[in-house]
């Protein structure tokens, strides 16, 4: 499979590297423009301002409850075009976003990731990185209500985008609905994941406000908790706030 | 069994006391700080499996946008080394601007080796004249054995007898979804380190040696960590970064394993291969046990699994740790004795063919009772032993003897798949209390609430089950007793490590001892207040404490508050150590309450124990397993911090789930090199693999008269899980799957099957 798409930002240098949409498996969160691990690029090649990556996970089509499908088959190949738009900025791009209702214009390196950014840039660490590489889900935020996982999006494809975090679901007082059917069940471990979980589940909520256990089993599924405590998170999440 | 009554401990109600922090992302683990104001490292790894490294070319890497600084062998002497153990070994890190700069920059770093013949399959080392992994001193092994009594009496005693070969247990990867890291930075010549470390002090202990420098100039932080399984014990992380900030004039660096290299080269979990020879009676019961046992990567060696489960006159058991040129071994999650319990349970289910009676039958039979002591020396008695309910209570909740049938007969189900039920129970060493030398600190304040300052990080509730005993202990209610400071070297006390579930009873019975000193000296102040004072003769003695409220024991009415008793009087602080059960005698520890006519004082074990039921169905044209249901049970003693144990309990039953169906291998045999790098490669269970309404969980609660309020530790449950799904795939199919040093997927189980090669 080889899918085009145009990106109309300086060369993208970070990773060396991009994905098409589809390197997320199942459920309410999904892949904007995906980025390979910076270990493992080695499928990866540059040419002037394309950037052709093979994916090589393996992964399904999920039908998600916002009505996006994931695509990816093992193999696939993805093109990138890159059209700078603005050569004085070099390696940076301009963004404007809104982040937890707040307005922000940022310049940020294009190598850098929406995680990245908003944890180092913004000091926003409620969103985790794990895996780095789209696979884990810890960083799972919402990006124009759609649950994404931020380290596999571009900080410079969010422009003009509204972002929630976790800090963004309450006041960190009065918990949210979602948060508090985690805090009535106990839904947390370590708690590294939860962030990642409760992003999720909010997305979710915001396209089905009363799942089945089996909804939320498939709505969770591309977030990974090494705790496995997956029986007090569905829980949580069954039937809505 | 009638319990003692709490007030506070096990009530439901009692959430984590940092649970808001975890839901609104306020919970700092280790890469949570210093925005915009950090350098980053990474590091590069060995591709050979054994040598010694010849020449570090860094010349292009230095030559790089962003790249800050190398360190070596050379410059960090004390955590890198010249000779190369195993592939994948650290070799050179790199500080950079950013992360991802460090990354491709090891990528120009040139490392030569000279490279020596390795040893990279366990089985090889078993071999006479095998390559030395140069990991002990002239061998890869490291023995161990034990007796009792005389097997060649017991042989000459059994009427049936059984020789079974257990063939390698599964190992798999247990990374955390937060990598190992740690942030160092430096402020003149003290250094400051935050590492999401499960042993806090311990950590600071090898940070000091790491860096050959002052104790009081070496700051350890630890708050919250992604994961600790029993593997956050590491303390290279810290080492590393410490070097790193030097590197850099001190400026704050966070360094982070890559993923991939994270996930196999800390905490890979060791595998067991066992040879059973096993004696036993017409009617069932045991009489010998000749048993090898070998652990690659691992010097666990000897599991109390076999030991302290079953009634056996004599035994004989030897195996061996194997160190080979592979990444040394984490704990298993439920410590050692996953794959002990499975080659036990498979052994003892073949053995109950033989003599055809169940697996159920059998383990009746042979279950030690609960008042019956050690069988070796010293031949102590437990604390509590919940065993055998354990054992009875997934039984009967389950059905599993109107389930159970001859392996793979009447098993069809109306949808062609073939019905399985398996059943295991064990105990091991799991919440044994072994904290002599923790210590904690309960503040009273001037209002009347309290703080415990705890010398613990994060994993798993720890201190919210500390604020529990204190709580408890202290006679107040769970919302006027808070965590003051924790995680930090400076300002706490050594509460305990985290690992193997150990810090209920360590830092459990450290925090009951500093309540009790806490409660004595606030009862002195509470004499001199009204109406108290007023009470001729009055001594703390006559004092008690309820619902944050001290009362006069001859006559309740008369009582004050902590608040009025603490008013006008300083903030008193408590202090106390812990106790271990096998101490005993004049060290404080033993029994805390007279059990079986032993005296207070009395040495006793402390060990925990589970039972379980899976029932499921196999479906042999595609050889998938579907759990129909799955019944746990695990000993508590007394539960504590209820929905800490439930998630404790629970995550570990979703683990072993996990072990039995669906974690890969990732680690190729014949060069010790890594070939899974990623969670979906490594195969983990998603939130589509576990039924939340199919599994169910029994916290039995006993009272172990050696341990802080009759607790024993849950922070890693034993859960029998792992070996009770493939003895009901056994069940199912009559052919036992070989786990192949990995889970028992659908291609594994159609090879038994003779559907697959």
């Amino acid at each position: 499979m080889s899918e085009e798409k145009e990106v109309k930002k300086p060369h993208l240098s970070r990773r060396e590297f991009l994905k098409d949409a589809g390197l997320i498996v199942g459920g309410a969160t999904i892949g904007s423009i995906a980025l390979a691990s910076a270990c493992n690029n080695d499928t990866t090649t540059v040419a002037g301002n394309t950037v052709t990556t093979t994916v090589t996970q393996t992964v399904g089509t999920v039908t998600v409850p916002a009505g996006t499908t994931t695509i990816t088959q093992p193999g696939s190949t993805s093109v990138v075009t890159v059209t700078p738009d603005d050569p004085s900025l070099g390696d940076k791009s301009r963004i404007n976003l809104t982040v937890n209702g707040r307005a922000y214009n940022l310049t940020v390196p294009n190598h850098l990731s929406l995680a990245w950014i908003l944890r180092e840039e913004l000091g926003l660490f409620g969103t985790k990185i794990g895996c780095d590489m789209g696979q884990c889900g810890a960083c799972t935020i919402l990006v124009d209500d759609v649950a994404i996982y931020s380290c596999v999006m571009l900080a410079c494809e969010a422009d003009g985008k509204k972002v929630t975090t976790v800090e963004g679901l309450s006041d960190g007082i009065t918990l949210s609905p979602i948060q508090q059917k985690f805090y009535d069940k106990e839904a947390v471990q370590c708690g590294y994941c939860t962030p990642g979980f409760l992003m999720a589940a909010e997305g979710l909520l915001k396209a089905n406000s009363n799942p089945t256990e089996d909804d939320v089993r498939l709505a969770l599924s591309g977030h990974l908790c090494m705790c496995q405590n997956f029986r007090k998170t569905i829980s949580a999440v069954i039937g809505g706030v | 069994m009638t319990l003692p009554v709490f007030n506070v401990a096990g009530k439901p109600e009692n959430h984590d006391c940092h649970i808001k922090e975890y839901l609104t992302g306020k919970a700092d683990y280790t890469g949570d700080h210093m925005p915009g104001r950090k350098l980053f490292g990474a590091m590069k790894h060995a591709t050979i499996a054994h040598g010694t490294i010849k020449s570090i070319d860094a010349t292009k890497a230095l030559n790089e946008t962003g790249v800050k600084a190398v360190i070596t062998y050379k410059e960090a002497p004390t955590v890198l080394n010249q000779t190369i153990l195993y592939w994948g070994q650290p070799v050179v890190g790199i500080v950079a601007d950013d992360w991802y700069t460090a990354c491709r920059a090891i990528n120009l770093v040139d490392v030569t080796y000279d490279e020596l013949p390795s040893i990279t399959e366990a089985d090889e080392a078993l071999k006479p004249g095998a390559v030395l992994s140069g990991k002990r001193e002239g061998t890869n092994l490291a023995p161990a054995s034990f007796t009792r009594g005389d097997v060649d009496a017991g042989r000459q005693q059994a009427d049936i007898e059984l020789e079974t070969i257990q063939p390698w247990t599964t190992t798999y990867q247990h990374s955390p979804i937060e990598s190992y890291q740690a942030l160092a930075w430096w402020i003149g010549d003290h250094l400051y380190v935050y590492q999401g470390s499960q042993n806090l002090h311990g950590n600071k202990s090898a940070v000091v040696n790491y860096l050959e420098m002052p104790a009081n100039k070496v700051h350890c932080f630890a708050r919250y960590l992604g994961g600790g399984h029993g593997a956050r014990l590491s303390n290279w992380e810290s080492g590393i970064a410490a070097f790193m900030s030097k590197a850099v004039y001190g400026l704050p660096v966070l360094f982070r394993e890559t993923k991939k290299h994270n996930m196999l080269f800390h905490i890979r979990q060791y595998e067991v291969k066992s040879t059973y020879k096993w004696g036993a009676k017409n009617d069932g019961s045991l009489v010998y046990l000749d048993a090898q046992n070998w652990v690659n990567g691992s010097g666990a060696g000897m599991s109390t699994v076999m030991r302290t489960t079953w009634i056996i006159p004599h035994v004989k058991w030897e195996g061996a740790g194997i160190y080979i040129n592979v990444p040394d071994r984490g704990s298993w999650r439920c410590v050692a004795d996953p794959p002990f319990a499975l080659n036990m349970t498979m052994a003892m289910d073949k053995l109950a063919e033989k003599l055809n009676i169940s697996p159920y039958e059998i383990r009746r039979k042979n279950m030690m009772p609960v008042d019956m002591p050690d069988q070796d020396s010293p031949y102590r008695y437990w604390g509590s032993k919940e065993v055998n309910e354990c054992f009875e209570t997934v039984a009967r909740e389950s059905g599993y003897t109107s389930k159970w049938h001859a392996p793979g007969q009447n098993n069809k189900r109306t949808d062609g798949r073939l019905h399985g039920i398996g059943i295991h129970c064990h105990t091991d060493s799991h919440g044994s209390v072994a904290g002599t030398s923790m210590a904690g600190i309960v503040l009273m304040q001037p209002d009347g609430t309290a703080l415990i300052e705890a010398g613990c990080t994060k994993p798993h509730n720890s201190p919210t089950m500390l604020v529990h005993f204190t709580a408890e202990t202290l006679g107040m209610k769970y919302e006027d007793v808070f965590v003051g400071d924790w995680g930090n070297s400076d300002t706490t006390l050594n509460s305990g490590s985290h690992g193997g579930s150990a810090f209920t009873g360590a830092g459990g019975s450290a925090f009951v001892s500093a309540a009790r000193d806490c409660r004595a000296k606030v009862f002195a102040a509470a004499i001199t207040k009204t109406p108290l004072k007023e009470i001729a003769g009055i001594t703390v003695d006559d004092l008690d404490a309820k619902d944050s409220e001290i009362f006069y024991k001859p006559d309740p009415t008369k009582r004050i508050t902590f608040r009025t008793a603490m008013n006008g009087t300083p903030p008193i602080a408590g202090y106390g150590t812990g106790w271990a059960a096998a101490g005993g005698g004049t060290g404080g520890g033993g029994l805390q309450r007279p059990l079986f006519g032993l005296p207070v004082g009395t040495a006793v074990n402390a060990q925990s124990a589970a039972a379980s039921v899976a029932e499921v169905a196999v479906d042999t044209d595609t050889g998938e397993v579907e759990i129909l249901g799955h019944w746990n049970a695990t000993g508590c003693g007394r539960v504590i911090f209820y929905e800490g144990v439930m998630s404790q309990f629970g995550s570990g039953t979703e683990l072993q789930i996990a072990q039995a169906l669906y974690y890969g291998d990732v680690y190729d045999y014949a060069t010790g090199a890594v070939i899974g790098s990623q969670f979906t490669e490594t195969q983990l269970p998603t939130t589509m693999d576990i039924r939340p309404s199919r599994h169910n969980l029994y916290p039995i609660e006993g009272d172990d008269h050696s341990a802080p309020l009759g607790a024993h530790g849950i922070g890693e449950p034993v859960v029998g899980s792992y070996a009770c799904i493939l003895s009901a795939i056994y069940n199912a199919i009559g052919v036992w799957v070989d786990p192949d040093h990995g889970a028992c997927n659908p291609d594994k189980v159609l090879k038994a099957l003779g559907k697959a090669t």
